[in-house]
């Protein structure tokens, strides 16, 4: 167990330190690094999903006025390691997926790059292509892991037997759609190559963790640690594609490289976010569930289907939260890969648990209604004592709190269980309600340094705010480990120059960078006391030695939603979303409200919105813009609420957060989904709901 | 470049921007830009070159002309929000966000020419005529008419759309329109009525390749206001009228459904407003 910090700065809603900056545009992000007569760097996209580039004629593009450089597959630097094959930029010339870059141009301004990038006249040899995802394709494959390093299939009893003898069963095929990330910041860069000695390289990044970025940047460009530096300040927004650096910031450097001793700036188009900075997988999801008539499990399965890029490959854990969210003694989950000729997916917010609360969420709602017991019950009632896959205790589990608060919150109790029985004027009302579950994680690597300087602490750790509010809510952990105002505690982060942090993922910062803070200030006031000298200063990484393994530690939470459906065109309004959610202490409220409602929101969107639509015959995202990529705007969000439990958990870590970024996503779509049945009576088990799929069955 | 000076004109009235016009007559013209510098962007269209609009201010704003109003065709849409006709503020109030409404200008969604326009159907309901200027003069037509498939028009050779009249007798009008999100979206499908001392037309858009309206659904339309008609024989109507199209975000079955709907809407609107229905 470890020794709680007692809050004082934590718990505060203390405004955003940087919130002045931003709301004035003076906060740096990477493309605005000021830079000396810069040159703008614009990518040649593969215009084939399959094949090989047989010639490039580069001719017009160097002819026109003001380009400085023109590099293609044929004439890249070789890189160190092509070891990851979605980093290898520009190193080979076979095409394996429409949109991979094949070439860059260097020009003066970025409308003569991209012109010239027009100019360039690629020749290809094309393959025919495999794009389609389907559940009955023969060449599905099973994944020796699934993201992070999770086992692919596991299985306990037998839910076969359980579902021929239970009294009652759902057995159903839910899907989702493939969602981009799509952060409000572009993928951008400034790079700069300075040619003294051996050379160093500066990047001014969007990164959701310079360590981590430099790592690897490190290990494709062949390049010491020290000899490579990433900044970055300010961050418009990650949602897992900036977790790991995708080929945009190896092309920088490469084209850095190219300009010596001058800067160079690539930011991603909208557009091209769809084909390389990664996305989410779409997920087919077989449910299987059985239960007795009292609504107690005796199975829960889930058999998952779903997408890699052939190029490298990206597992998502769909399965994984059916594995212990609920009390069940037949259990299991598969997952199955198609791989194919498309980009590569990745992390987006909540990589598993997302996708993977929707089905088994909206087929609980199922069990529930032919059942004729609450939905909010049901869940209750398959409350596990311990965790169901390993045995091991849970840290803190307050799912059912979360549930009966929010039933209260909500106005749940006394719900008319019918389905598509409520009409107000030409709408049919309804409300649904679904579980929420993230687990709690934290990182190996963090060390932070406290130094005493001019009568405040300074804290300095590579860390990164993406939006989370990092700048604000590490001096409050800070503070409080050094039991001092919080005013007088100064952070510095998202720089290389500073003690190493780990990935601003999994919703693990905050307990990793806080760790870290905390052992280096009890360190610092074992060694200096509270009287230190100017100058005194402390490095210390985080314990992972007294990282608790004995317990399962999760963030749980319920979301309710109201949803109304017009009678006459299917039109789907969200009037209310209310969550509650057990989430270890809350360092701050005003920057955890606004994480949780943003994840809601955008779980809103997955139900009703998003929706990356491929045309299998090109390969190609064809709505790869936002003007219709569809993502829930602002009057689509009616009475939307955030609530938290007053949770403490000794085991996770000596703030005793869980960690916030994620888990408000999921559920939500499966709340969105029940909620609509429920106005409607019809049960869309395919995301997004839209309109004329519920059209024809309204009553 | 994009924009090298001999291909990009910047007059600053209707005169000069018919001669930029003449010397380029492969130019694209460019009002409010919401439409062509995506384009531009995204690389889906390309120009030989350009004449700005923006600032020939002779096409901005309002008047009165006997008993027309006269929109400007450089107006933006964001001066239409407050329109005394219904259909024209409510179309103008859902199109796009703050920032395109500001941009965005009435001539602009005209000559566009798309059938999920926001301000072609209320146009259409509303018998809107359009002024068409060229170096040799000015005519005038009506707006039922001037669009003849997506992104076609009327339009001639070195003729710029200078004006929209629009008739100021009394009516009752409306504009709905149906999508997946709840602002800042293109139409599903749209629909605007104009209810004036009993006769109800309506017009639809995204209904078919253009801006559609017919005469034998105005007449179904006008029974239902007083009466003589149902909902569903003006949805019949509709359905019987309408080609709309089949996409990834609505089938034509959904669509021709909707029509109907709006269509009802707006009717019941208008026996309201003429204290016919509650």
């Amino acid at each position: 167990m470890t020794e709680l910090l007692e809050p004082r700065a934590m718990g505060q809603g203390l405004v955003r330190r940087d919130g002045v900056a931003k709301v004035r545009g003076t906060a740096t992000y990477a493309f605005e690094t000021p830079a000396e007569r810069p040159a703008h760097c614009a990518l040649v996209q593969a215009t084939v999903a399959r094949g090989r580039v047989t010639a490039i004629d580069t001719a017009a593009a160097e002819a026109l006025d003001g380009v400085l450089a023109v590099v293609t597959v044929f004439t890249a630097e070789r890189l160190a390691s092509v070891e990851d094959a979605e980093l290898a930029a520009l190193q080979t010339a076979e095409v394996a997926f429409r949109g991979q870059v094949v070439g860059l141009v260097l020009a003066e301004t970025s409308e003569t790059a991209r012109e010239a990038a027009d100019l360039v006249e690629v020749t290809y040899d094309e393959q025919p292509h495999d794009s389609e995802l389907r559940a009955d394709r023969d060449d599905l494959y099973t994944p020796e892991k699934v993201n992070p390093g999770f086992e692919t299939d596991t299985a306990e009893g037998d839910v076969a037997a359980a579902m021929a003898t239970a009294h009652a069963t759902v057995d159903h095929t839910y899907s989702t759609a493939t969602y981009h990330n799509n952060p409000l910041e572009p993928h951008a860069t400034t790079a700069l190559w300075d040619p003294a000695g051996d050379g160093f390289l500066t990047l001014w990044d969007s990164t959701q963790g310079v360590h981590p970025s430099r790592a690897t940047v490190c290990q494709v460009l062949g390049l010491p640690q020290d000899h490579v530096q990433v900044v970055a300040p300010h961050v418009g927004g990650g949602f897992g594609s900036k977790g790991t650096p995708h080929v945009n910031v190896v092309l920088a450097a490469m084209a850095a490289r190219v300009l010596p001793g001058r800067a160079v700036k690539l930011a991603l188009t909208r557009q091209q976010m769809f084909s390389l900075a990664g996305y989410r997988t779409p997920t087919i999801q077989h449910v299987q569930v059985a239960a007795d008539a009292e609504g107690r499990l005796s199975a829960i399965a889930i058999d998952v289907v779903e997408q890699t890029s052939k190029v490298k490959e990206f597992a998502e854990q769909t399965g994984v939260p059916t594995r212990m969210m609920y009390a069940s003694p037949n259990r299991r989950t598969t997952h199955r890969l198609a791989a194919l000729d498309l980009p590569v997916n990745s992390w987006m917010r909540a990589p598993g648990e997302c996708p993977g609360m929707f089905g088994p969420e909206v087929a609980l709602d199922e069990l529930a209604h032919d059942l004729g017991i609450d939905p909010v019950e049901l869940r209750i009632r398959n409350e596990p004592e311990v965790d169901p896959e390993t045995g091991k205790p849970w840290s803190s589990r307050h799912l059912v709190e979360c549930l009966r608060e929010g039933a209260e919150r909500f106005g749940w109790t006394g719900r008319d269980p019918r389905p598509g029985v409520r009409r107000e004027g030409g709408w049919l009302v309804g409300t649904g309600v679904a579980s929420s579950v993230y687990p709690t994680m934290r990182m190996a690597d963090s060390t932070a340094l406290i130094r005493f300087e001019a009568g405040r602490y300074a804290v300095e750790i590579g860390a990164a705010d993406i939006g989370t509010g990092t700048w604000t809510t590490l001096p409050q952990i800070a503070a409080d480990a050094l039991d001092v105002p919080v005013d007088d505690v100064e952070v510095r982060i998202g720089d290389t120059r500073y003690p190493i942090a780990s990935v601003a993922g999994g919703s693990s910062g905050l307990n990793t960078w806080g760790s870290a803070v905390v052992e280096a200030a009890r360190a610092f006031r074992g060694e200096y006391g509270t009287d230190p000298a100017d100058g005194d200063e402390m490095e210390t990484g985080v314990d992972q030695a007294a990282q608790d393994e004995d317990h399962a530690a999760y963030a749980f939470g319920a979301q309710f939603v109201e949803a109304r459906v017009d009678a006459d065109t299917g039109e789907i309004r969200v009037p209310r979303h209310l969550g509650v959610f057990a989430a270890g202490r809350i360092v701050n409220p005003r920057t955890a409200r606004s994480q949780f409602v943003g994840a809601m929101t955008m779980g809103l969107s997955m139900a009703l919105h998003e929706n990356s639509l491929l045309d299998p015959r090109s390969g190609h995202v064809v709505n790869h813009d936002l003007a219709e990529y569809h993502i829930s705007v602002n009057a689509d969000v009616g009475d939307l609420q955030a609530h938290w439990l007053d949770e403490h958990d000794p085991w996770v870590n000596a703030m005793g957060t869980k960690g916030i970024g994620e888990i408000g996503i999921t559920g939500a779509a499966a709340a969105v989904a029940n909620a609509v049945w429920h106005a409607t009576g019809v049960r869309v088990r395919d995301l997004p709901i839209t309109l004329d799929a519920l059209l024809p069955s309204l009553p | 470049m994009l924009l090298a000076a001999p291909r990009f004109a910047l007059p600053e009235t209707v005169g000069e921007a018919l001669s930029a016009l003449a010397e380029r007559p492969d130019a694209v013209v460019v009002a409010g830009g919401t439409e062509v510098m995506p384009d531009l962007l995204w690389r889906v269209r390309t120009a030989a070159g350009f004449v700005s609009l923006r600032r020939v201010g002779a096409l901005r704003g309002t008047s009165r002309d006997g008993d027309e109003l006269v929109v400007g065709a450089g107006t933006p849409v964001a001066a239409l929000v407050d329109a005394e006709a219904g259909a024209l503020a409510a179309a103008a109030r859902s199109l796009g966000t703050p920032l395109v409404r500001t941009e965005a200008t009435i001539g602009g969604n005209v000559v566009s020419a798309l059938p999920y326009r926001n301000m072609l159907p209320a146009l259409l309901a509303l018998d809107a005529r359009l002024e068409l200027t060229s170096d040799t003069g000015r005519r005038t037509v009506a707006f039922d008419g001037f669009t003849t498939a997506p992104g076609v028009t009327r339009l001639g050779e070195g003729e710029l759309l200078t004006a929209v009249r629009l008739p100021t007798r009394p009516c009752f009008s409306d504009y709905v329109k149906i999508g997946r999100r709840n602002a800042q979206y293109v139409a599903t499908v749209s629909a605007a009525v104009v209810s004036r001392n009993g006769a109800v037309r309506l017009a639809f858009g995204n209904a078919g390749p253009v801006p559609l309206r017919s005469d034998a659904v105005d007449v179904v339309a006008t029974a239902l206001l007083d009466g003589r008609a149902g909902p569903d024989d003006l949805r019949a109507a509709v359905a019987d009228a309408v080609d709309p199209p089949e996409d990834t975000v609505a089938s034509a079955a959904y669509r021709r459904h909707a029509l109907g709907v709006l269509a009802t809407r707006l009717v019941v609107r208008a026996q309201v407003d003429a204290g016919l229905g509650s």
